[in-house]
């Protein structure tokens, strides 16, 4: 429209979104680089200019959608160090953001599709690595303050976390039809088990369980 | 490379290994059906006539998992002596088989892609919808025995114990170790979430 045209960050962000769209639509296979195209309302040519493949534009779309989920979640944390409660309230966000976007959360579904190719892997490990590390942080200040239990590793306990928010937005992929009830408290509900257990653990109810009774 | 003459059904399985070893390799949409019609020693047209396309391909080896997963875990499940008992064992049989089977493992969630295109997504909706019958099957069987405690919502607490169990899935898919090599560790987590509902703590000896 204005003479200049749009700066060439708007151009890319431009792409980036129309992307993500065609991205969640179909799947990395199916949309091609033609559909990103006419979505975005511009050439292929103009495509090519900014990103050197769809594997390419794939990545930056990828990219935008952890950096969401990182400022929308985790930036916004409730200003609690209490990792009980920091998890209950992140997992509530996670499926409330994944209700909100659901091509955000198509995106990711894909990525866990996609791990297995080594550039991925080394991408995602790193992106992950960082949540890990903040919560196992948040874990060992819990054992400190001794509302979780001293026996837990605390790195384990982390990977659990950061695995079950993956979890929570595959089972809440298809908002149509929610697997989970999805009423307000359902993560709450469902999730609730798990953090309780990570409590100063009642030693004989635990070791009752795993040893075959007589 | 033999150029020999397989019978159907056998083909078809070494079609099936070729693209667990391949999707495993490349990831879902690097590996092509070239890839995988090359890693059997057969040419692409051989592999079309046994399957569609490749998601016909990726599917059929989603669904023989499955069967075979099920199968496993089950049987494991049901030799136990205790409703509870049966679904902690349900929880190390699926990390076993993981760990045993990562490749296979991985096109369980390799598949989810195709969430858009309806069937796929309906075979997966039904698939969480029969692991949850299955845990609350044990969880009923639990609560009749009076193992867990009346005031629990077993159906919340089934929820909460598949998403530990589709944890090892995800865990599988991304490549992370911390939870595949430290099984002793997740038991322990799989035992604390059921001693959350387990009367046994409160039995006095």
């Amino acid at each position: 429209m204005a003479a200049a045209g749009p700066s060439a960050n708007d151009r890319r962000n431009q792409i980036i979104d129309a992307a993500m769209t065609a991205f969640a639509a179909k799947n990395y296979n199916a949309a091609s680089m033609a559909d990103i195209a006419g979505e975005a309302g511009i050439t292929k040519r103009a495509i090519y200019r900014y990103f050197p493949s769809k594997r390419d534009l794939f990545y930056a779309v990828r990219n935008k959608v952890y950096k969401s989920i990182v400022e929308e979640l985790w930036i916004k944390m409730p200003p609690s160090d209490n990792i009980i409660e920091l998890a209950e309230s992140l997992m509530r966000s996670h499926i409330e953001f994944s209700v909100k976007h659901p091509e955000m959360s198509r995106i990711v579904i894909n990525t866990i599709s996609e791990a297995a190719s080594r550039e991925f892997q080394a991408n995602i490990e790193a992106l992950l690595q960082d949540r890990a590390d903040e919560i196992e942080g948040l874990i060992r200040s819990g054992i400190e303050e001794g509302y979780v239990d001293p026996n837990l590793d605390p790195r384990f306990v982390a990977w659990m976390i950061v695995m079950l928010f993956f979890v929570l937005i595959y089972l809440h992929a298809g908002k149509e039809d929610p697997l989970i009830p999805q009423d307000e408290d359902a993560v709450a509900v469902v999730m609730h088990p798990f953090l309780e257990s990570l409590a100063p653990r009642r030693a004989e109810a635990v070791t009752r369980i795993s040893s075959p009774r007589r | 490379m033999s150029t020999q003459r397989m019978p159907a059904e056998q083909r078809k399985r070494s079609l099936l290994k070729a693209a667990e070893r391949c999707v495993a390799r490349k990831g879902y949409y690097s590996a092509t059906t070239a890839d995988i019609a090359a890693e059997a020693g057969v040419t692409e047209p051989v592999l079309y006539q046994h399957f569609r396309d490749k998601e016909d391909l990726i599917e059929c080896m989603r669904a023989t998992t499955q069967k075979e997963i099920n199968v496993y875990v089950t049987r494991r499940a049901f030799k136990q002596p205790s409703p509870l008992r049966g679904l902690r064992e349900l929880a190390a049989a699926v990390l076993d088989y993981t760990i045993r089977h990562r490749n296979k493992m991985r096109s369980q969630i390799y598949a989810i892609p195709n969430l858009g295109s309806g069937g796929l997504r309906e075979i997966l909706n039904e698939n969480i919808k029969t692991a949850h019958r299955a845990i609350l099957f044990f969880l009923q069987e639990a609560r009749r025995l009076g193992e867990i405690g009346n005031g629990v919502d077993i159906s919340a607490f089934a929820w909460s114990f598949q998403s530990m169990i589709r944890l090892v899935y995800v865990a599988n898919a991304m490549d992370i170790d911390a939870i595949l090599k430290n099984r002793d560790k997740y038991m322990d987590i799989i035992d604390r979430l059921l001693a959350t509902v387990s009367t046994s703590r409160d039995e006095e000896d």
